[in-house]
């Protein structure tokens, strides 16, 4: 009796995950028409990439993540869009299924294959060697190997520069950071962004929190928005996040406080407009494009690629949103950004600091 | 003979006409949201076993749950419902980590019996809290086992992060196990004859050993007998003088034991250490498998291979159709257990169809 009682539940239970996943059926019927942009273009005989097939395996946050996934898939969309490539992606739902997702992409003799995130950096470890002829694009990990090509990008410099806007915006001279996961990667913005702030107002003191120290850090908006709650009540007046979408959180306490919130890898101005100082810029988008055109024109290269403020691979961003909002230090931005290029101002690199 | 032959057909019938269901409601359901079904089942069939390194793939995925259908499949047979393979699982995982990395050095005659008998052990030990609460307090074991897997996520979670990190990695992962742990993929030997360049490893062959002395502890031994009675009789079994307190205990420990094991193939045999969140809800499949294979030795081979050719299968839904991606093994799945679960209606369609087989089927049912 007992056993048919627990069955039962069981049962309910599964019928629910069923139906979820039903509803992700459904769902990924329009990621079809998504990947289907680079087919469209393909009878057009002009575009230089017609019938060049990009695979894409995005990492386990997914092509909605409104950040960092997003904006390679932004990328490598406006690659089929301008370029005429067929794209197809893949989101993974494990670190086991990155492996045999990047092996069938070579497989099917796609000449250039994007590994999103560093989590896979063992997956293309293994994969690459096996076929030395496809082409591999790995984004925030290092892959030492003829065929792979390293996307490494300079946050800490981006950091910097809206570091020093907060310093120089705060009147409380209280500033505040709030990291996703913590991690080394994330250290970084830290590191970078602390450095910043110290150079517009020796007086400003950073405020840091992190959401976590596993994945999960990365989807939390509640404890974002808490704990950004938390600093504006310490006094803090800014704050910036590198946080994934739990940074979201940060935008809604910013509007209930009246205070101000910089955002982090895509342009997020518009989430809170007047309440969004700027938003930091690491512009995979960028990355995965250019990466796209040199396999298309042929000088597709292994080895490291860094993406800094010079190349605008790292940027802050100004639209009708924060135009106003901004104006009074533009000037001064600019000016930090031009000698962080010549190399005037030396960003303190979280990277560099921990190599032994 | 004769009947005994035809008893074991008619066992067969209601796992394959579930299958049969599962399938074409799936089908159907994709059919709907706009794909061919017939284009649909043939990615299926050559993504799972097109090539020497895709069947490889499948076994791969089929090997974990080989281990948490028999640990469910257990429970059964004892009359418990172990919804905790997923938790066992994980901590058996961060156990065979813990060891790896703490007797790095070991050969791997010693280091892999040592690794295996830590994750049963802590597997073991995580499911028998389930039984003790059962047993002296009543508590029903559904409720605990689900609730023991969050306390277990948070304490891998610490192990994993604060305790033995690997410093050169930003994902939450463990620092590397010793050599003498690490099960070598087959591919390579015998010139990539056996699962081509997919990372299937002899884990696959431990789980199948599983299987087999799982088969006979309860077909030989005293100890299965036991278990048998405080899953199918318990009054019967109190009032010849065994204790059934003990029995629940003892089957909740196996039974977790059994899950802690299935860590072997994904840590020891693929990712040398172990990953957050490394089981990928193979513990809940375990359930599907446990109950598709009815708790038999074939059968659970048999569900464990299914849902192994189902998930790297759906892999390539992905990738070569429109309308519909990997989710849709998660559908087949579902119908299937839904299928399976419905059975008794099932058997009676069944017999309809076909009236001689009846008795036979509600025997074997049982």
């Amino acid at each position: 009796m007992k056993t048919s009682l627990a069955m039962s539940l069981f049962l309910v239970g599964f019928s629910a995950f069923a139906v979820m996943n039903l509803t992700a059926c459904t769902r990924s019927a329009d990621k079809g028409k998504a990947s289907e942009v680079g087919g469209e273009g393909k009878g057009v005989a002009t575009k230089p990439g017609a019938g060049i097939k990009i695979g894409l395996v995005l990492d386990k946050g997914g092509r909605d993540d409104k950040s960092f996934n997003t904006a390679a898939f932004r990328g490598a969309t406006k690659a089929a869009q301008e370029l005429g490539i067929e794209l197809k992606e893949v989101e993974s739902p494990d670190d086991a299924a990155f492996e045999p997702a990047l092996r069938t992409f070579a497989e099917r003799e796609y000449p250039l294959v994007f590994a999103i995130g560093f989590a896979q950096i063992d997956a293309v470890k293994k994969v690459a060697p096996q076929f030395p002829k496809t082409h591999f694009a790995i984004v925030d990990g290092i892959v030492d190997m003829p065929n792979v090509k390293s996307l490494m990008f300079a946050e800490h410099e981006g950091s910097y520069l809206v570091g020093y806007l907060a310093g120089l915006m705060t009147k409380s001279n209280k500033v505040g950071f709030i990291g996703g996961m913590d991690i080394a990667l994330i250290r970084r913005f830290q590191t970078g962004y602390e450095a910043g702030v110290k150079a517009a107002n020796s007086k400003a003191e950073a405020i840091i929190n992190y959401v976590g120290v596993n994945s999960s850090a990365w989807a939390n908006p509640s404890r974002g928005k808490e704990l950004a709650l938390a600093q504006y009540g310490r006094g803090v007046d800014v704050i910036f996040h590198a946080a994934g979408a739990s940074g979201i959180g940060l935008f809604d306490a910013a509007a209930e406080k009246k205070a101000f919130a910089i955002g982090c890898d895509s342009n997020q101005n518009g989430i809170k407009p007047g309440r969004v100082a700027t938003s930091m810029l690491k512009r995979v988008d960028t990355a995965v494009f250019e990466a796209i055109k040199m396999q298309i024109e042929g000088k597709f290269q292994g080895g490291v690629q860094y993406f800094g403020l010079k190349d605008k691979g790292i940027d802050y961003a100004i639209d009708d949103n924060n135009a106003k909002l901004i104006e009074p230090y533009k000037a001064k931005l600019e000016e930090v950004r031009e000698k962080i290029i010549k190399g005037d101002i030396k960003v303190p690199d979280y990277y560099e600091m921990n190599k032994k | 003979m004769g009947i005994d032959f035809r008893a074991r057909v008619g066992a067969l019938v209601p796992p394959i006409l579930a299958l049969f269901i599962g399938l074409s409601a799936s089908l159907i359901i994709a059919a709907v949201v706009g794909e061919s079904p017939l284009k649909v089942l043939e990615i299926l069939l050559s993504g799972a076993l097109g090539s020497a390194t895709k069947i490889g793939y499948s076994l791969f995925y089929a090997t974990p749950l080989l281990l948490t259908g028999l640990s469910v499949a257990w429970a059964f047979r004892a009359g418990l419902f172990n919804i905790g393979a997923e938790g066992q699982m994980t901590l058996g995982g961060v156990a065979m980590a813990i060891v790896g990395i703490s007797f790095p050095d070991l050969p791997w005659i010693v280091a892999l019996p040592l690794a295996l008998f830590a994750a049963f052990a802590t597997g073991g030990t995580w499911g028998a809290i389930a039984g003790w609460i059962k047993a002296k307090r009543g508590c029903h074991e559904v409720l605990t086992t689900i609730l023991l897997n969050f306390i277990a996520y948070g304490l891998a979670s610490f192990l994993i992060l604060s305790v033995f990190k690997n410093p050169e990695s930003q994902v939450p992962e463990t620092a590397m196990v010793g050599a003498g742990y690490q099960i070598p993929a087959l591919s390579g030997s015998l010139g990539n004859l056996i699962g081509g360049t997919s990372p299937l490893n002899l884990s696959l062959g431990f789980s199948l050993l599983m299987v087999a002395v799982y088969g006979f502890i309860f077909k030989r031994t005293r100890l299965g007998f036991y278990q048998k009675i405080a899953g199918g009789a318990p009054e019967v079994g109190r009032f010849a003088g065994v204790r059934i307190d003990q029995q629940t205990i003892l089957a909740m420990f196996i039974s977790g034991g059994i899950a802690g094991l299935a860590a072997v193939s994904p840590v020891l045999g693929f990712a040398y250490k172990t990953r957050e969140g490394f089981t990928g809800n193979v513990g809940f499949v375990g359930i599907a498998v446990a109950l598709l294979g009815r708790n038999s030795p074939s059968g659970i081979v048999f569900a464990a291979l299914l849902f192994g050719v189902l998930t790297k299968g759906a892999l390539d839904l992905d990738l070569d159709t429109k309308y519909v991606s990997r989710d849709l093994a998660t559908v087949i799945q579902a119908f299937i257990v839904l299928a399976v679960a419905s059975q008794a209606g099932l058997s009676s369609l069944w017999a309809s169809l076909w009236p001689s087989s009846v008795s036979r089927i509600g025997r074997t049912a049982k």
